[in-house]
């Protein structure tokens, strides 16, 4: 499904990611693991291709195309998902509007119906219900005074409402506790167990601690260490990580 | 001769024409005003008041006497105008260049003791009342327009509204400028009196056929004049111990004229005042929001918004004068401004030494989109009292680029999530409206401009309405 091959990207002409390679198939689960500043929310954000990142070298194959000539909305109609990190509030643009408004927008680009505003909100109550986000959340300014944990969940709602192909969760468990922490693990698995054929889904979890691998068991662990990834494995290697730290693994990469 | 002595001319020649001009007491007051105007002149930028303002274009104009139009005309206003407009009046006063029109306009059975009428029917029927109220608030002295409105004044409006009566559907004010072949001044007067408890919510709107793009090309065709008219209206409220008052004003004038308007509140006890302004039209439009809380526990609230693109101007003045104990004033307006336009906000508070336990506040945003578009944002705050909460606070900023991405990133296409953006900064202020009706009407003539301004489909209102919700359909 994502294939990322040598990709160097920089910011304002810092080098962040220098020749990181990944490849993604359908129906996976990936976790990208590794210090402050290796360079994860790096790859996250120019995956969905926010314009501060400058790709200098590499490609990114999304389904065979070349997913860095899209705009940030192709990208997202054609399956691209970023939880974001830190959710932007949108003062005086309702939950409920920015949900619709996205849907269809992508609906649209498929050359699918609008979905009318009735229709709409009845299904979108069940997704709000799979997430146990409070249903007064949709009618209030997009995650204006919203907890930290509101914001997560609200995250995962959009990413059930709009059902990428590809979702890529950028510490989304960060800030969260326990509780909240299952609920947005609940969300990511009921996104993820639906995988029919047709729809194959594929999650990268961008994230510090292995606590979420326990309720989102991923099929490969991954980690990043000054913008390339160092090394790969199973779930085995989350645990060693938390056990050992990056120590072995600096050595490694000086 | 400059476009000061022209107006004066002006006013020299026509004042037999105005209304009540044989009767003394009214005389009395527009000669003082003649006199107050001849003395300040128009400002100029040197005047600190205007010095964001220049009136360059209002300077050059060779204004006339706006006169009446014919009744083919006025009929066709009632199918290309009345008819589409979206929100239902029960009582609605319409005027044509200044001229009160019967035929257009409806007066629905008023609860007793409120009397509603033209200014200039109120001059004949009612020059007891009007002449120990008119002018008695609004202060010419100090404003050369208000003083020039003051001698030019014929019609508006007039509203007595006795002890305890109760007005449940808004009024509108609709004052409609049309081409004319000379360019021209209309002079609108407004007098507002609420007794005791009294409680009614009066629309201010003004709006002139160039801005209405769809029907009306074929009449406006017939009439190929590119004129520079302006329109200085003055409004003056007095709102008596307990009287309560919802003050709307839509300012939608043709893009080639200048639109000079002042208010005056005064509010005795208890009294509740409430204004929401929207400028959107208009290539200057200068508003003067004066009030006045002279007795205790009196609260006003000024909601606004201004949108200009092009080379459009606005400024806003509002000054709120703090006169006893335990008053409130709160006031938000928000900028849009696109292209090369120029917004103006200023807004003065006084807390006189006897206004003990005062709170006031103020906020003004501005969303500057254009590269050449700038503002000007002047809080001005005098306290002589010290035991009261103030506050104040401007920005001035551009759309937030991090909000912008994550629109995108979720579908929706640059341009939409720019819109969106913008409709979300305005809608902070159109949601502080009561008045279901007034809100949604508001809100989808200023969410349709907005549109038309970012360069989006010229949605007509009838489209916006059928999604529903009063908010941009994504295309």
């Amino acid at each position: 499904m994502l294939k990322v091959n040598n990709l160097h990207v920089e910011i304002q002409g810092n080098e962040i990611l220098n020749g990181l390679c990944l490849s993604v198939g359908a129906g996976e689960v990936h976790a990208i693991m590794g210090p402050n500043g290796s360079g994860k929310s790096t790859l996250a954000n120019v995956l969905a291709g926010h314009e501060d990142y400058q790709v200098t070298a590499g490609e990114v194959l999304f389904n065979g195309s070349n997913l860095l000539e899209l705009s940030i909305s192709e990208r997202a109609c054609e399956g691209i998902f970023l939880a974001l990190q830190y959710p932007v509030e949108i003062p005086g643009v309702s939950n409920v509007q920015f949900l619709k408004t996205a849907l269809n927008s992508q609906r649209k680009y498929h050359q699918l119906n609008e979905l009318d505003a009735m229709d709409f909100l009845q299904w979108l109550k069940t997704k709000v219900q799979q997430v146990g986000m409070e249903e007064q959340l949709l009618y209030r300014s997009v995650n204006e005074g919203f907890s930290g944990g509101e914001k997560k969940r609200n995250e995962i709602l959009q990413m059930l409402v709009l059902e990428p192909k590809l979702a890529i969760l950028d510490e989304t468990d960060s800030g969260l506790d326990i509780d909240a922490l299952k609920l947005v693990a609940k969300g990511v698995n009921a996104f993820r167990h639906v995988n029919t054929p047709k729809q194959q889904r594929a999650i990268i979890l961008v994230t510090h601690y292995q606590r979420l691998l326990n309720y989102i068991k991923p099929n490969f662990v991954h980690v990043l260490l000054n913008g390339r990834i160092v090394q790969s494995g199973g779930p085995e290697l989350a645990l060693e990580l938390e056990e050992n730290g990056y120590a072995s693994f600096v050595d490694k990469a000086s | 001769m400059n476009a000061g002595e022209r107006l004066l001319k002006d006013y020299s020649q026509n004042k037999a024409r105005l209304a009540g001009h044989s009767m003394p007491w009214l005389t009395g007051i527009r000669e003082c005003a003649r006199e107050s105007f001849a003395v300040q002149g128009l400002p100029e930028v040197s005047d600190e008041d205007w010095k964001y303002t220049k009136l360059t274009q209002l300077a050059q104009a060779n204004y006339g006497f706006a006169e009446r139009l014919d009744s083919t005309f006025i009929a066709s206003l009632a199918d290309n105008v009345l008819n589409k407009l979206i929100f239902a009046a029960e009582h609605r006063l319409v005027f044509v260049n200044g001229h009160y029109n019967e035929s257009l306009s409806t007066i629905n059975l008023l609860p007793e003791g409120v009397i509603l009428t033209s200014l200039a029917q109120a001059i004949e029927e009612h020059a007891e009342l009007l002449s120990s109220t008119l002018g008695s608030i609004a202060d010419y002295a100090t404003h050369p327009f208000t003083a020039l409105n003051t001698a030019m004044l014929s019609d508006g409006v007039f509203l007595l509204a006795q002890k305890n009566t109760k007005i449940e559907t808004p009024i509108h004010c609709l004052f409609i400028s049309t081409a004319t072949e000379q360019s021209v001044v209309n002079y609108p007067r407004l007098l507002l009196l609420l007794d005791e408890s009294a409680e009614l919510t009066l629309v201010e709107h003004y709006l002139d056929m160039a801005q209405l793009k769809s029907g009306m090309a074929q009449t406006l065709s017939d009439h190929n004049f590119i004129n520079h008219n302006l329109t200085n209206c003055v409004t003056e409220v007095l709102l008596s111990p307990h009287a309560h008052m919802d003050h709307y004003k839509l300012q939608y004038d043709s893009t080639d004229t200048s639109h000079i308007a002042a208010m005056y509140v005064e509010q005795q006890r208890a009294s509740t005042f409430t204004s929401h302004s929207y400028s959107v039209g208009a290539a200057l439009a200068r508003n003067d929001i004066q009030i006045k809380l002279v007795d205790s526990q009196a609260e006003c609230i000024l909601n606004g918004a201004y949108l200009v693109a092009g080379r459009q101007h606005v400024d806003y003045h509002t000054q709120i004068e703090h006169l006893a104990p335990g008053c409130n004033s709160r006031q938000i307006y928000k900028g849009v401004i696109h292209g090369r336009g120029r917004a103006v906000f200023n807004g003065k508070v006084i807390i006189h030494s006897q206004a003990q336990q005062s709170s006031a506040n103020q906020l003004n945003k501005n969303l500057l989109l254009g590269e050449k578009a700038e503002v000007d944002t002047k809080p001005e705050l005098q306290i002589y009292a010290d035991d009261v909460k103030c506050s104040h606070g401007a920005t001035v900023g551009q759309l937030d680029e991090q909000a912008l991405f994550y629109l995108q990133s979720r579908g929706v296409c640059k341009k939409d999530a720019q819109n969106w953006l913008v409709n979300g900064f305005v809608s902070e202020v159109l949601k502080l409206i009561d008045n279901p009706v007034l809100r949604e009407f508001i809100q989808l003539t200023v969410i349709a401009h907005l549109n038309q301004l970012a360069g989006g489909d010229v949605k007509s209102l009838q489209e916006l309405i059928s999604t529903g919700e009063g908010v941009m359909p994504c295309h």
